[in-house]
């Protein structure tokens, strides 16, 4: 048996519809409040977490695989391998601030963000001393309050950022689903891992 | 009564220990001891080594010290410089983030380091010991195998330097190969190089299989000594090794063999180990070295044991207090695990009563 822990939310839903296009897994209509399900067919017990803690419970071997977006993997640093890209969950990590923003070299960039880790690389690869504001929600309302200069933030459409009057001034990276495998597990558990991650693969680009 | 030493009544860190230290001695392997502590420039000065590792500290009359968090460093810096060939094995305790919490805390390391010369009997032996170590532990165990001098050559042809093969490093280490050719491209890496560090990412774990796609790679970049030395490592590690290139190993130290150890229910890495001759140079010793070690400490959920319960309790009073001990002693010298108390704990085998007079 495999253990599969999956995002709870939107992404994680789209993330089974494909576990089931691929044929990995039968369609469950009705999970109801279920935390985990068995799927006989696949011999596999799926498990829903909240999103940041999927690549903890995959790391620390509760589960074998799991479906994570690729903003979390990178903040969280996890030592598991990426096996694909599925392609679901699509953003860009973006620096955003007030439309008309002028950045001033001379002192240090105020950075408001979710992801400390992350905009403490992008800034030290670009040579920019920063501050970093962390914060858990709203991110956008920091630049509008004056707490930070720019946000680092994961941008879908950008329809908030222009509803709160930002705008994008850098993109820094793509961001979508990928699929994690516990390094351990990858040894024990190979040819199984790899049949789902060929499956899921072939699913992602037809 | 003559106590013995009974192997069963130790934990299961240490039976393994003590089955390791006996099967390094086999092998002719003399006990290294290190000091209590360690200089902090000594990490100071090889923190990459460290891999991400923290060093706590202390002063002591002025001299920062540190708790030390690994043991190959002390040993290279302690060796002796000489002609000779030293064929090491250690039982220390290392200060270092565990892998099971993250966390700085104490670990039980067990290792072997053979410095000097490092001939092809001397590796295979050493590869016997690796598979040897993690059968102590584990009957399902596998150990994976790269090369870093496969892994320079290529990343160096690539152009990966700095903090672009620090990138390229990570890309290898998780296996992303859909990301790695999209970084190929932004960086400009040359198209041959490039390729053949994919094939390392997507390479066959299977040892014939992956030596085969590396034999390919071979013939339009020169790694064939390489990559028969990584063929040699894989003939004599036996049927539970794969070759991965996942495994890492830093390009500043290690110049051959990387290893990786498994054991099957445990999700990381207890063993790791390699080539690492670099290290020697660092310290100006003109010596090879090829080592690895077991991180015993890191193995306490696979060995925990039920915690055992007495066979038998002896309950008293006030009153049975001297009838009770007398009792305990008795069944004692008959061989049992006897626990003397007021109240009679649950799960234990059998009870005795001695309280009030003459009643048990």
């Amino acid at each position: 048996m495999i253990n599969v822990a999956l995002p709870k939310g939107r992404l994680g839903e789209s993330a089974y519809k494909l576990f089931c296009d691929a044929g990995l897994s039968a369609d469950v209509a009705d999970m109801g409040r279920k935390l985990s399900f068995y799927d006989k067919a696949s011999d596999a017990n799926y498990f829903w977490v909240k999103p940041s803690d999927v690549a903890v419970y995959v790391e620390r071997g509760a589960a074998d695989i799991g479906v994570v977006g690729k903003d979390i993997l990178d903040e969280n640093g996890s030592d598991v391998y990426e096996l694909c890209d599925l392609g679901i969950g699509k953003c860009k990590m973006c620096v955003a601030a007030k439309t008309g923003f002028a950045d001033d070299a001379s002192r240090r960039l105020r950075v408001a963000t979710k992801y400390v880790r992350s905009a403490q690389e992008y800034y030290a690869s670009v040579g920019r001393r920063i501050f970093v504001i962390k914060l858990n929600g709203s991110v956008e309302l920091a630049p509008i309050l004056g707490l930070s200069d720019v946000i680092f933030d994961i941008v879908e459409t950008g329809a908030t950022l222009k509803a709160n009057g930002l705008s994008v001034i850098t993109e820094v990276s793509q961001i979508s689903a990928r699929l994690i495998a516990n390094k351990a597990a990858y040894k024990f558990v190979n040819a199984e891992i790899c049949r789902i991650a060929e499956r899921l693969k072939k699913a992602v680009t037809v | 009564m003559k106590a013995t030493f009974d192997r069963n009544a130790l934990g299961g860190e240490d039976r393994a220990a003590l089955s390791l230290k006996s099967l390094y001695r086999s092998y002719g392997y003399s006990e290294y001891k290190l000091s209590g502590f360690e200089d902090y420039s000594l990490y100071a000065e090889n923190a990459s080594f460290l891999d991400g590792n923290g060093v706590l500290t202390f002063n002591s009359g002025g001299r920062l010290l540190a708790l030390r968090p690994d043991v190959t460093l002390s040993v290279v810096k302690n060796i002796a410089d000489d002609c000779e060939s030293h064929k090491l094995f250690y039982d220390e305790r290392v200060y270092r983030k565990s892998a099971v919490h993250g966390e700085q805390t104490e670990l039980r390391q067990i290792g072997v380091e053979v410095i000097g010369e490092i001939d092809e009997i001397t590796q295979a032996e050493v590869c016997e010991l690796i598979m040897r170590t993690l059968e102590c532990v584990a009957q399902d165990r596998l150990l994976d195998i790269s090369h870093a001098g496969i892994v320079n050559k290529i990343a160096n042809g690539a152009g990966f330097f700095g903090d672009v093969r620090a990138r390229a490093a990570a890309f290898l280490s998780s296996k992303n190969s859909h990301d790695f050719l999209r970084f190929a491209q932004s960086v400009g890496a040359n198209e041959t190089f490039a390729n053949a560090f994919l094939t390392l990412i997507t390479l066959p774990q299977k040892p014939s299989d992956a030596i085969a796609v590396l034999q390919e790679v071979a013939k339009s970049i020169d790694i064939s000594a390489e990559v028969a030395e990584l063929k040699a490592i894989a003939d004599a590690c036996g049927e539970r090794s794969n070759i991965d290139f996942s495994v890492g190993g830093n390009p500043e130290y290690y110049n051959g063999a990387v290893f990786k150890g498994y054991v099957r229910g445990v999700p990381y890495a207890v063993l790791s180990g390699g080539r690492y001759d670099k290290l020697l140079h660092k310290f100006g010793k003109n010596k090879e070295a090829l080592g690895f070690a077991l991180y015993l400490g890191e193995l306490g959920e696979y060995f925990a044991e039920k915690p055992k319960r007495p066979d038998a309790a002896v309950v008293y009073d006030e009153r049975g207090a001297r009838r009770a001990a007398k009792k305990a002693a008795e069944l004692r010298a008959s061989g049992l695990d006897v626990l003397l108390c007021k109240t009679a704990p649950e799960g234990c085998g059998a009870v005795y009563i001695c309280t009030g007079e003459e009643n048990d």
